[in-house]
């Protein structure tokens, strides 16, 4: 699926949340959403699936989102970077996300068990209850069983162990191929396993855009004056480690 | 497009459903009901002749007064938090990255919640008067039994109404228990008494009273039933009486059935729109 904003601008009071941001990501592009807190990333992931209104046009498939929204949602699978406290069961959860998207709850099974959660175990309890790394599978299994087009992912490591963070990284190769993925991440590690294109974005607006590579190379901190690549990256020729120092700035987790 | 629709709506349904039974609204809604009627039942039934009626009857219009009070309370408590909670906790995030619209989410939330509230009333009205006929011996008014489910419906879904509009509305969730409050004391208050009061002390035109009185639901639920029951000046209080004179107690009962039920319409109207057409999070 192709996303495409135009002059997108978001206003909540009188905060600036986005200011004329234009971007296209092609049909099966991964992008990386990076930037430090309150930059806009929420808020254009929010914006692209329809969940605040904007100035601006947000377009997906050339099509607003309006225009047919269950079956553009249909083909949209979100992973929230706090999963809700529902207090509804796993059960319940699954069995409803089945009911509207016309999955079999045995393929979210699966997933789910492929990154090492037993969803017979949490069958019955609360989402609110389970730990934060099993709400995130949870959350991820429930997405990528859906086979969206359109896969947007809001830092979903954040809660996994060493060991879940390698296999959502080995399920990520296998499920995307041609999907498109918008990812929204502070963790260098993530942008370089999922991403292959980075905008970041600073005060609502684009600061850069580009390479995924050439921003792990520190040219995007570069480019943008971060304070001291310029002097990181004298010190340290490597460009990956000099981007990771500075990286920092911008917010990101190495 | 139609069978999505409906999978989206049976889907929120079946879920706000669980998350009613999860939170004992249900039960809670029952008990309450079931507790008065018990004790109208044991008080009701050893005591004298009021208003006319006897027995199961004077026991139905009894309840029913006191359920004029408690039933917008009840309905505020059920709605008023709904929406800013599911905002809140995240609940909307997620469940909007799903194939849901918004116009049926609101939809299948305001179906649960007033289902959750009238059914139990119905099926408590149904067996006090069973066990009116069975047990007592006595004959069904299915007129006022009727009068007075629909005037309690109509009641309800009106606060229905009101709280989803609040809940819409008010983002934050101490502010909007505090406008739920205002509203139910406003209902509760305005009826006969207090509105002879502020006419005395704010020496108010009648006409407008009468008009307060009207436009009140609580209060023009009230003086339907007891119009419908026995319109007498001790039953209905000055206002209701000078009303049923006026008007009769067809157009009273005609306005106490339509008036809750369109003022309730008016704000889940209002609701809806701002819930489909403002942020989402």
């Amino acid at each position: 699926m192709q996303v495409e904003l135009r002059k997108v601008t978001k206003r909540f009071g009188s905060v600036l949340a986005l200011r004329n941001v234009s971007l296209v990501v092609p049909s099966g592009q991964k992008v990386a959403l990076v930037g430090p807190n309150g930059s806009g990333k929420s808020t254009l992931i929010r914006a692209i699936m329809g969940m605040v209104a904007v100035e601006g046009e947000v377009l997906l498939n050339g099509r607003a989102p309006f225009h047919d929204p269950l079956r553009l949602a249909n083909q949209i699978a979100y992973v929230p970077q706090n999963p809700p406290s529902l207090s509804a069961s796993t059960s319940e959860l699954v069995h409803t996300v089945s009911l509207l998207r016309g999955l079999k709850e045995s393929a979210v099974q699966v997933i789910a068990s492929s990154l090492n959660l037993n969803l017979g175990e949490v069958w019955n309890r609360p989402v609110r209850e389970l730990s934060g790394g099993t709400k995130e599978k949870l959350m991820v299994a429930l997405a990528v069983a859906a086979k969206p087009s359109l896969l947007i992912l809001d830092e979903p490591t954040a809660s996994l162990d060493t060991a879940s963070r390698l296999r959502f990284f080995e399920l990520f190769e296998q499920f995307t191929v041609d999907v498109t993925v918008i990812l929204c991440s502070h963790r260098f590690e993530e942008v370089r396993q999922l991403a292959r294109r980075v905008v970041v974005l600073e005060a609502g607006q684009i600061a850069w855009e580009g390479e995924a590579s050439d921003f792990l190379d520190g040219q995007a901190l570069v480019a943008m004056g971060v304070q001291g690549v310029e002097d990181s990256q004298e010190r340290l020729p490597t460009g990956p480690t000099a981007s990771a120092t500075a990286c920092k700035d911008l917010g990101c987790e190495v | 497009m139609s069978i999505r629709l409906s999978k989206s709506l049976q889907a929120v349904v079946q879920f706000d459903f669980a998350e009613v039974m999860r939170s004992r609204w249900l039960v809670f809604s029952s008990g309450l009901y079931a507790l008065l009627a018990a004790l109208f039942v044991l008080v009701g039934l050893r005591q004298s002749t009021v208003l006319g009626f006897t027995g199961m009857g004077r026991v139905l219009l009894s309840l029913c007064h006191v359920l004029l009070l408690l039933l917008p309370l009840v309905a505020l408590a059920a709605c008023g938090q709904v929406i800013n909670r599911a905002r809140d906790d995240g609940t909307f995030e997620f469940l909007f990255s799903q194939p849901i619209t918004r116009s049926d989410y609101f939809l299948a939330v305001s179906l649960v919640r007033f289902a959750v509230l009238v059914l139990p009333l119905v099926a408590l009205f149904a067996l006090l008067a069973f066990l009116g006929w069975t047990i007592f011996g006595q004959e069904i008014s299915w007129v006022f039994l009727g009068r007075s489910v629909v005037i309690c419906a109509s009641l309800l879904w009106a606060f229905v109404g009101f709280g989803l509009a609040i809940s819409v509305s008010v983002r934050n969730q101490a502010k909007a228990i505090m406008y739920l409050l205002v509203i139910w004391v406003t209902g509760v208050v305005l009826l006969d008494f207090a509105l002879i009061g502020l006419m005395l002390v704010w020496r108010l035109n009648p006409q407008t009273i009468f008009i307060l009185a009207s436009l009140n639901p609580v209060e023009a639920a009230r003086m339907a039933l007891l119009s419908s029951a026995d319109p007498t000046l001790a039953a209905l209080g000055p206002v209701g009486f000078y009303l049923v004179n006026r008007l009769g107690t067809g157009v009273l009962f005609a306005l106490g059935a339509t008036w809750p039920a369109a003022a309730g319409s008016i704000a889940w109207i209002w609701g809806r729109r701002q819930f489909i057409q403002n942020d989402l999070v």
